[in-house]
Order: structure tokens, then sequence, then C-alpha cells
């Protein structure tokens, strides 16, 4: 079985990817990925423009439209669902192989 | 204050600047073509000594584009004191003390910005090196080093007294004009090779 070039993600891109399934501006998206990961996942701000850059790149997510004139707001697009579902089954398998030892 | 400087590496600049400013000063301007850097003595309104961090854009933005960077950084407790729409270093200031210290959290996006500045600056060597390469090829009679060569009129150097000094001071400008450019070319090319070599342009 061939796996999918881009896997697996980085931490970091898998909580972006994560906190954009909802349509949010750059450090909105900072501030859910430090909730959803209870504070021990801190994103840097030229980490988070590099990563949000990339991402853009790749398509797998995109500009969407809002009210904000001054900030950008991001969403993940459908490539970004079905790398995000990749990647959860991946960890998922992961996670199974090493219950069977034990862990 | 003013300090004039020239680095290598985006990191020995950020260093320097961080030196500077635990010293009690706070980055106010950077001039980057003539490398010249404002400093402020922190006064008693300044309740902390921030770090100033830099990020490195090799491709230009749009005016909106530039506006969300800013605005992007600004909600993050950084305040862009110096840079340009048109790309370059970024010079980015914390706004509080409760600020992040650093604007990169991961070694991937360290490097990529070492990447970025190493390439930029790699381009920049081609240009200017092949400028001066081809003008003194296709000119063939520029001896840097020989000031001599520099001046093109027929005949100037076999004068004699009042002539001599009077057509070597109408002609200056002219040589000036035409041999200024180059070197700054070429001393702007090395720099930029030097650059490239020490951040790796791949």
């Amino acid at each position: 079985m061939t796996r999918n070039k881009n896997l697996p993600l980085t931490e970091t891109t898998y909580y972006i990817l994560l906190a954009l399934t909802q349509p949010l501006h750059g450090y909105a998206a900072i501030q859910e990925i430090e909730r959803l990961s209870q504070g021990t996942v801190k994103v840097a701000a030229g980490t988070m423009y590099g990563a949000i850059e990339n991402l853009l790149k790749l398509k797998w997510i995109k500009e969407v439209p809002s009210s904000d004139k001054r900030r950008r707001v991001y969403h993940i697009t459908e490539t970004g669902q079905s790398i995000l579902r990749l990647e959860t089954q991946r960890l998922r398998d992961l996670g199974k192989l090493a219950e069977q030892f034990g862990y | 204050m003013k300090k004039f400087r020239v680095f290598l590496s985006l990191d020995s600049e950020e260093n320097w600047i961080n030196t500077i400013q635990e010293g009690g000063y706070r980055l106010d301007w950077v001039n980057p073509y003539l490398h010249c850097y404002t400093f402020q003595e922190l006064t008693a309104d300044d309740q902390f000594n921030p770090y100033t961090r830099l990020d490195f854009r090799d491709k230009g933005m749009s005016r909106r584009d530039y506006q969300a960077y800013r605005q992007f950084f600004s909600d993050s407790g950084w305040r862009l004191i110096a840079g340009s729409r048109h790309g370059g270093i970024q010079y980015l200031q914390q706004k509080t003390a409760t600020s992040d210290r650093d604007i990169f959290s991961d070694e991937q996006s360290k490097a990529s910005v070492k990447r970025r500045f190493g390439r930029f600056s790699f381009a920049y060597a081609t240009f200017f090196l092949t400028y001066v390469f081809v003008y003194w090829w296709l000119t063939g009679n520029i001896n840097f080093l020989d000031i001599k060569s520099w001046y093109l009129t027929p005949g100037l150097w076999q004068m004699q007294g009042e002539w001599f000094w009077k057509a070597v001071l109408f002609e200056t400008p002219f040589v000036l004009m035409r041999v200024a450019p180059l070197c700054i070319f070429l001393i702007v090319g090395i720099y930029d090779l030097c650059r490239a070599i020490q951040n790796g342009y791949r």
C-alpha cells in the first residue's frame, strides 16, 4: 500500500487543519490551537504565517470572504479535509498497533 | 543613537540588535540601503526591554496583503518597525512584555527563513555580478585598479599644465557617473554573494 506523499503531517500542520475546520483569521487560529491542545502547543506568529502560506499553496485551505477588511479569514478545503482524514486514520492505526503491545 | 553595521546572516543581525536593546535601548528604525540602525534610549514610560525579531520576505506583496501581514503580527503582539512590502527583512518588535519571545516556534520555519534569505541574496548577487562582468567585457578598457583608464578622453594624459587640470576637472564628473555605479554594483554583488554562501543558496 502506498501512502500519500504529504503524510505524515507535522504536529503544527495537523493542529492548523483541525482549527480551520471553522473559518478563522490567523491569530484566532493560534489561540484556538492553544485551547485545543490545552496550552501545550503555542504556534509563534512567523511560523503560523509561513504555514498558512504553504497550506494555501497546497490548496488545503482557502481564503474566505469576511466583513473584517484588515484580516484574512481561512477555511479548510475538500482536499484539506481528505488529508486530515488520511492522517487521522494513520494516527489511529498507530494507536491500535501500540495497544497490541500493551501501551 | 545611529549605528552603521553590515551583517551576513539574519541571526547575527538579530543578536546584535537585541544585545544593544538589553543595554536600555529600543530599535526605532532601520534604513536597509545604508545599513543604518536608529536606537532610542528607553524612558520611564517604557516598562520593558523589547526583543526585536527578523522575518524575511522574498516576494513582494500587494498593499492589502502587507496590511494583513502587519495586522496578523500586531494581533500576535509584534509591531512592524521597519520593512517594505516589496520584500526584504521585516523588523518586528514585541509590543508588550507578555508577547511571545520568538516569532518562530519550530526548526522547519527557522530553516525556511534562512533558505529564502540565501536564495534571494544569490539572485541579487548573480544580477549585480553579471552586470559588472558584461559591462567590463563589452567595453574592455576599464581596469578597476588603474584610475587613468577610467578617463576615455583621447590624449588627456599628454596635456600640459593648466589645460590638463581643467580637462581633468571637466571629465571627472562623467568618469564618476560611469564608474561609481559599477563599483557599487561590484561591492553589493560581492556582499550578496557572501550572504548567499553563508546562508546556503539552494
